[in-house]
């Protein structure tokens, strides 16, 4: 097959955004890095056509973020119940959570802190609202696109996105402050 | 606009302009060398292991061929042997499965009929009540077993 010493600089370049997206969206680091190992994958299986091409991180990404989606709606809509029970559980409970250095001036606005404070209030959202603000901040999917992909109304994933925003906002009011708003 | 729409556009401009703050979140160590590992076991794996459109290619058109030459050799020899031994016989052959499952069954519906008829009502409550406990002590053993496997990750 072909030569893997481009496709390891690929992988290294890469796999930040994949595990960031993967985590964001399901919520539990070990599930992330399979699927995130299952996006490289697919990537190498396509790598003939992906090698140098300027949307290679596009397709990884939307890869990724329908490996999770299937991942969701496989493993997770039988265990709702049981899930949102134990998520419940695990509100006392903080992660901690790594990050990598900022990149971008704006980036400095928020702290350390709050950036795991962020985190952590993302990750204890109730699984429909996370997935579907994750989908729209992070992912800039529009709420048509959220809803076609989730098999939901629009009008959820409007509500959805409200809810999971003002619970942030609840849990994140000294970190709002911080920024301004 | 009313004050409810401001709100939420600035709810929504908040958490935006949030959101798109925070860094990417770093993999593991251990993802790249997984990655790598696993492509290097799969490029050591024969042919016969990997995916058939992983395969070479002139392999795929020889399967492709080999499979096509296949059905064409049952087709020949194998459905003209059925025609031989008659059509009536051959759906006898076909059906039976399917006809004694329908006896069965069939049997068994009689027999649920006949013990429900003989049955007193309090008899009949006192069992489904039971099956109804043990559906949902399952239940609630499968809940339990599947909070302690979360909290133990």
């Amino acid at each position: 097959m072909s030569d893997p010493a481009p496709f390891e600089t690929f992988v290294l370049n890469y796999q930040d955004m994949v595990f960031s997206t993967a985590v964001r969206l399901l919520s539990n680091e070990a599930e992330a890095e399979d699927v995130a190992q299952e996006a490289f994958l697919r990537a190498w299986n396509h790598w003939e056509n992906l090698a140098g091409s300027p949307t290679a991180g596009g397709w990884l990404k939307t890869v990724t973020r329908n490996l999770c989606l299937n991942h969701l709606e496989r493993y997770r809509s039988r265990w709702k119940m049981f899930t949102d029970l134990s998520r419940e559980d695990e509100d006392g409970e903080a992660r901690e959570l790594e990050f990598a250095a900022p990149d971008t001036l704006d980036q400095t606005l928020l702290t350390q802190d709050q950036r795991r404070l962020i985190e952590t209030a993302i990750q204890k959202l109730p699984k429909d609202q996370r997935v579907a603000l994750v989908l729209y901040h992070f992912e800039d999917m529009d709420y048509a696109d959220i809803a076609k992909h989730l098999g939901v109304s629009l009008g959820k994933i409007k509500t959805d996105i409200f809810r999971a925003r003002e619970a942030l906002q609840k849990k994140l009011q000294p970190a709002r402050e911080s920024v301004g708003v | 606009m009313n004050e409810f729409q401001n709100n939420e556009e600035r709810l929504a401009t908040w958490a935006d302009r949030t959101l798109k703050q925070l860094p990417a979140r770093p993999a593991p160590a251990t993802l790249a060398p997984r990655v790598l590992t696993l492509i290097a076991r799969q490029a050591a794996s024969p042919w016969y292991r990997k995916p058939w459109m992983n395969w070479p290619r002139h392999l795929q058109i020889l399967s492709v061929l080999l499979f096509s030459g296949l059905m064409a050799a049952v087709y020949a020899f194998l459905l003209p042997q059925l025609d031989a031994v008659g059509p009536a016989v051959n759906a006898d052959q076909w059906t039976q499965p399917v006809s004694t499952t329908f006896g069965v069954l069939g049997t068994l519906g009689n027999a649920a009929v006949a013990v429900l008829r003989n049955t007193q009502g309090w008899v009949l409550a006192s069992v489904l009540g039971v099956i109804a406990t043990l559906y949902f002590g399952c239940i609630g053993l499968g809940a339990a077993c599947w909070r302690i496997a979360s909290n133990s990750r």
